[in-house]
């Protein structure tokens, strides 16, 4: 019979008992990166809903594929490429056939106080929230996914590399565009 | 970059913010941080950039996580499992029913039996080719005792013509064996014994 899983268990552990159908194990796994597959999936996206569904597709997907997965390379950076790949795949899809979305009425809401806490404060920062989502529109997704990828999730220059599929030289230029672009259109706030 | 020369601001420029993420090379982190030193105009950049990374951390909306690990697991759960899994939870409840010698006995039966399924094509071909074998040669057979038959009328008759007499009697054909035959006159006091060609 096979050992109890612990919470806290071997990452390598966790893998080859996954490689063996132990859903448990797998579990565990997903629960220590799925902040930053959704996280991955967002930078490409930008969209919360989609990000939330292409990140369950992106686990459903490594498990049936952690076969394949050789201990060698890093088991995070796997998962995000996965992540990563999906998501562009969809947003390719999306530019092909858009579809309606209720994102704009999203953001009506996200503006409006809440019944909590109907404080200047926090509507400052929706106003805040709003602008920084219409600069990162601006950007193209290549350069939104570079500067998400290295700002909010915290990916190296290697990791984003890998997980976009494209020379690090090429990270490098694509965030330095992001930055100045961002900068110049959110001088403003970045004054503050 | 030569380190003793003071960079111009286009040089470093595109470098900042690699220099703010920490990923340039020990000799080019140096050259920038001098550069920062006497260079407001970077520093204020170099600054800005700090900001927008800030803002875009503090904007960021995490979305709820909750049940997304079992709305995962739940698709994984409608899953077909690869064969290999399937066979080695197969095992592993066999072992918890019978024990470890059970399992071990279960797993050599089912490998005695892939054997069999196996190599069952060409055990009947190796069969098969037997039985052609044996095929020929009692066919072969056959052919050698028709042989010997007209052999031993075209003897008689020859023996006869020499003797002048109608016919020989053959009191005795004595071998079963096709390839031989022997004939007994006890009248002449006589044995013929007749080989087949192919016995030469």
């Amino acid at each position: 019979m096979n050992k109890p899983i612990r919470q806290d268990g071997d990452e390598a552990e966790l893998i080859e008992r996954a490689k063996g159908g132990d859903t448990k194990a797998f579990g565990i796994l997903i629960e220590r990166y799925q902040r930053r597959v959704v996280g991955v999936a967002m930078a490409v996206v930008h969209d919360q809903e989609d990000a939330l569904e292409l990140a369950q597709e992106s686990f459903v997907r490594a498990f049936e594929n952690i076969g394949k997965f050789e201990s060698r390379s890093s088991f995070s950076t796997w998962l995000y490429r996965i992540a990563a790949n999906i998501a562009i795949d969809f947003r390719r899809r999306e530019r092909r056939h858009p579809t309606m979305r209720g994102e704009e009425a999203e953001t009506e809401i996200q503006r409006l106080p809440s019944n909590l806490g109907n404080s200047f404060k926090e509507t400052q920062r929706s106003e805040m929230a709003k602008r920084i989502k219409d600069a990162l529109a601006q950007l193209t997704p290549e350069h939104r996914a570079a500067i998400l990828l290295r700002e909010v999730e915290g990916l190296s220059y290697d990791e984003i590399s890998d997980v976009l599929q494209c020379p690090r030289g090429t990270v490098m230029s694509r965030l330095h565009y992001a930055r100045n672009h961002l900068r110049e259109i959110l001088k403003d706030l970045a004054e503050d | 970059m030569a380190p003793n020369i003071m960079a111009q601001c286009d040089d470093i420029a595109p470098l900042l913010g690699t220099f703010e993420d920490g990923e340039l090379p020990p000799h080019e982190m140096q050259e920038v941080a001098r550069h920062l030193a006497s260079c407001a105009s970077c520093e204020e950049t170099l600054a800005g950039y700090s900001n927008v990374g800030r803002l875009l951390r503090e904007t960021a909306s995490a979305p709820t996580l909750d049940g997304f690990v079992m709305a995962v697991q739940a698709r994984i759960d409608q899953l077909r499992p690869p064969l290999r899994v399937r066979m080695g939870r197969w095992f592993e409840t066999q072992r918890g029913h019978f024990g470890n010698g059970m399992a071990v006995a279960f797993a050599m039966a089912a490998a005695a039996i892939l054997t069999v399924i196996i190599t069952t094509p060409f055990a009947r071909n190796m069969v098969g080719a037997g039985d052609h074998a044996a095929m020929v040669a009692m066919r072969d057979a056959r052919s050698l005792a028709r042989d010997a038959k007209s052999s031993a009328k075209s003897f008689e008759a020859t023996a006869s013509a020499m003797r002048g007499e109608p016919s020989t009697i053959i009191s005795k054909l004595e071998s079963s064996n096709p390839d031989v035959a022997v004939w007994s006159e006890p009248s002449q006091d006589t044995t013929v014994i007749w080989l087949s060609e192919q016995q030469h």
